[in-house]
């Protein structure tokens, strides 16, 4: 089972590109869950078509000790399971315990036994705001962090918070960068910069993916590209990258 | 406010349960909390703290750390203590304030082993379980650390398992076991946790069979038995009619390699459900209330007995009809049930009894009454349980 947690600057597209890997994964024939860590719970949407899946922390809420796994998990696109985190609504509550919460109970469920994810996709809030949003690269979690990152300043900037923190975690045997998608914003030079920042932080661009058109179009249909537009270069595109995911690990 | 406890006072919880499984493994030991759950710990549950100079410390957590999630400060200040303790392990135990915050006391214990250089655990404990939950996951992990496949004992050798402070006590209930152990021909390889040491314990796979002496013990066991099919006996025997049985099983678990509880099985009359009037409640730690069921029985208590259980329930320790007591509440009702005429439990348990015409039979424990009933507890072995009713019966069992 590889685990991958997916972290970048808010609004960066973590859940569009997460959610077309996880098309494109199970494409290529895998397995993989899909778990949104981000009290909006719109990670999974594209898969499920639209459809609001109840949160893991809304169904505590609801059903206390009787929360079963099909509460929570959800099969989208591709035979995907979906799961959404959840959270209280902004300015009430504490966010980060509750992606703990959540993921005390997945394992409590047996959620990684019963479904036998081939890839497991942690699709992680903007900012890294407390300890609980470090949760998904502790051990025993996600084994490697994908950074999602443009060319923009502000995008950067929140992308070497997370190397740094990735970096202070080391000696806790938590996740390494596994490498930078670069979703691009078609800012000047852009390609420059981030390949750039790639450099300083020590790792590389897995992939660069363009702005286009089509993913809005796709997700007007409540769908991935991948699924609504498989045969497009975007597509294409995601589906490169989760190969490279796939093959990624050993030479990074 | 189910849960909610009014007469009773709130029992050991995990983080005194790790703690104190690690007592005796020079181990430098840090509640990670703001001093309340260490005040717990030392002045209430662990009985051997008066006097000694093991390296138990608080972490001093303060609201700013808490917010900030300074780790490192907690873990300089280890850091700095180790330098001159120089201890074998270094462990970090969780309590409520880090729960909530998330910290990852796991993660911490990593980097603690990384710059310290020696083997370092992170519990996440959190109090909101019983101490039964801490040992295990503390004797657990020490297991996984540094248990080493080896030779069996040329003669016939035990571990024993669940031989934690808070329920036994400052009682001499495991060294009269060990003596009964000798005496049928058996050597103790490793008593744990009490009178661990590393040599001892990373040899335990000499043993043939571990012997579960509490709840606690349970997880190790079947740790041990996955791990190196070492098979386990759960039990104990009070009682002097208890003995010959016990010792039978533990030979046949010897040279069967089939795991077995001692104290549930019986004729099939014990088995009833307990009738308006007649039936015995033993209510505490599961092992024990089985062990005392059976002392009981043996001494031919006419009258079904059943068990309730303090501390949590295991299925494969029951019989049909014994009850998890999960609250105050749920306790109170149990054990002024009609069915039942007579208690055992702990003394504090009386002040929810509301019919003074039950026999009550008080058995302290520790991670209930603290040092407040310690002395009166008995060495529930040597003599024999029944000497030890005997002389309850002799006096007004109600009045004690
Ligand atoms: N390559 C792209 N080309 C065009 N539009 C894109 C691309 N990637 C993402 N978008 C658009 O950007 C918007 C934000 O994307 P998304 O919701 O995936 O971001 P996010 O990083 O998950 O945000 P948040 O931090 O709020 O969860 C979406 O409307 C999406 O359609
Ligand atoms: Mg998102």
């Amino acid at each position: 089972m590889k685990k991958i947690a997916i972290y970048g600057k808010g609004g960066i597209g973590k859940s569009t590109t997460t959610a077309n890997v996880a098309a494109a994964l199970s494409s290529q024939g895998f397995k993989v869950m899909q778990v949104g860590c981000d009290p909006k719970a719109d990670s999974t949407q594209l898969l499920m078509h639209g459809k609001k899946i109840p949160s893991v922390l809304d169904q505590i809420k609801e059903k206390g000790e009787d929360v079963e796994l099909a509460d929570i998990a959800y099969t989208g696109f591709g035979g995907v399971v979906c799961v959404e985190s959840g959270g209280p609504t902004p300015g009430i509550g504490c966010a980060g315990r509750g992606i703990i919460a959540a993921f005390n109970k997945l394992e409590e469920l047996h959620a990684y036994e019963e479904f036998r994810p081939d890839v497991v996709l942690y699709d992680v809030l903007g900012d890294v705001v407390c300890g609980g949003f470090a949760m998904p690269i502790r051990d025993g979690y996600a084994e490697e962090v994908i950074i999602v990152t443009s060319g923009e300043r502000m995008a950067l900037f929140a992308a070497g918070n997370i190397v740094l923190a990735i970096d202070n975690f080391k000696k806790r045997g938590y996740a390494r960068l596994a490498g930078i998608v670069q979703n691009s914003r078609k800012i000047d030079n852009e390609d420059e910069i981030v390949r750039t920042f790639a450099e300083q932080a020590g790792s590389r661009i897995l992939q660069v993916i363009p702005r286009a058109q089509i993913v809005q179009e796709a997700e007007a249909l409540d769908r991935t590209v991948v699924e609504a537009f498989p045969d497009s270069p975007q597509s294409a595109c995601y589906k490169e990258l989760a190969k490279k995911i796939m093959e990624g690990s050993a030479n990074v | 406010m189910a849960r909610l406890s009014i007469l009773l006072p709130p029992f050991s919880p995990d983080y005194s349960g790790a703690a104190s499984a690690l007592f005796d493994m020079n181990c430098l030991t840090v509640l990670h909390d703001a001093s309340g759950c260490t005040g717990n710990f030392i002045g209430f549950d662990e009985p051997r703290w008066y006097g000694t100079h093991v390296p138990v410390y608080c972490s001093g957590l303060r609201e700013i750390d808490a917010i900030m999630g300074d780790d490192e400060k907690l873990i300089a200040k280890v850091l700095s203590a180790q330098k001159s303790i120089n201890a074998d392990m270094i462990a970090i135990v969780g309590s409520p304030v880090p729960m909530i915050v998330g910290c990852d006391v796991a993660g911490i214990a990593h980097e603690i082993e990384e710059r310290a250089g020696v083997p370092s655990f992170g519990f996440d404990t959190t109090g909101l379980r019983y101490y039964d939950y801490g040992v295990s996951i503390a004797c657990d992990a020490l297991v996984k650390r540094f248990v080493r496949p080896c030779a069996k004992s040329s003669e016939p050798s035990v571990n024993i398992l669940g031989a934690d402070a808070i329920d036994f006590g400052i009682t001499p209930t495991i060294a009269s076991l060990r003596r009964l152990l000798a005496e049928s021909g058996y050597s103790c390889s490793a008593v744990m946790p009490c009178g661990l040491s590393l040599d001892t314990l990373t040899n335990m796979t000499a043993a043939h069979v571990n012997l579960v002496v509490s709840r606690s013990g349970l997880s190790t066991a079947k740790l041990l038995h996955d791990r190196y099919g070492i098979p386990y006996l759960v039990g104990l025997p009070y009682g002097e009619k208890c003995i010959p049985e016990y010792f039978g099983m533990l030979e046949q678990v010897r040279r069967s390699g089939v795991n077995a509880v001692y104290g549930i099985s019986s004729d099939n009359s014990s088995l009833r459900k307990a009738e308006n009037g007649g039936g015995v409640l033993v209510i505490g730690e599961q092992v024990a209330c089985n062990a005392i069921r059976m002392a009981v029985e043996k001494d031919g208590e006419p009258g079904p007995v059943t068990v309730g259980c303090l501390f949590g329930m295991e299925q494969e320790l029951c019989r049909p009809y014994d009850v998890n007591l999960a609250d105050e509440k749920e306790i109170s009702e149990a054990i002024n049930d009609n069915r039942y005429s007579t208690v055992f439990a702990d003394p504090f348990l009386k002040w929810l009894l509301r019919n003074v015409s039950k026999r009550f039979f008080p058995i302290p424990h520790y991670g209930v009454s603290s040092k407040i009933h310690a002395r009166e507890a008995a060495d529930s072995i040597d003599g024999g349980f029944d000497a030890y009713l005997a002389s309850l019966e002799n006096r007004d069992a109600t009045n004690l």
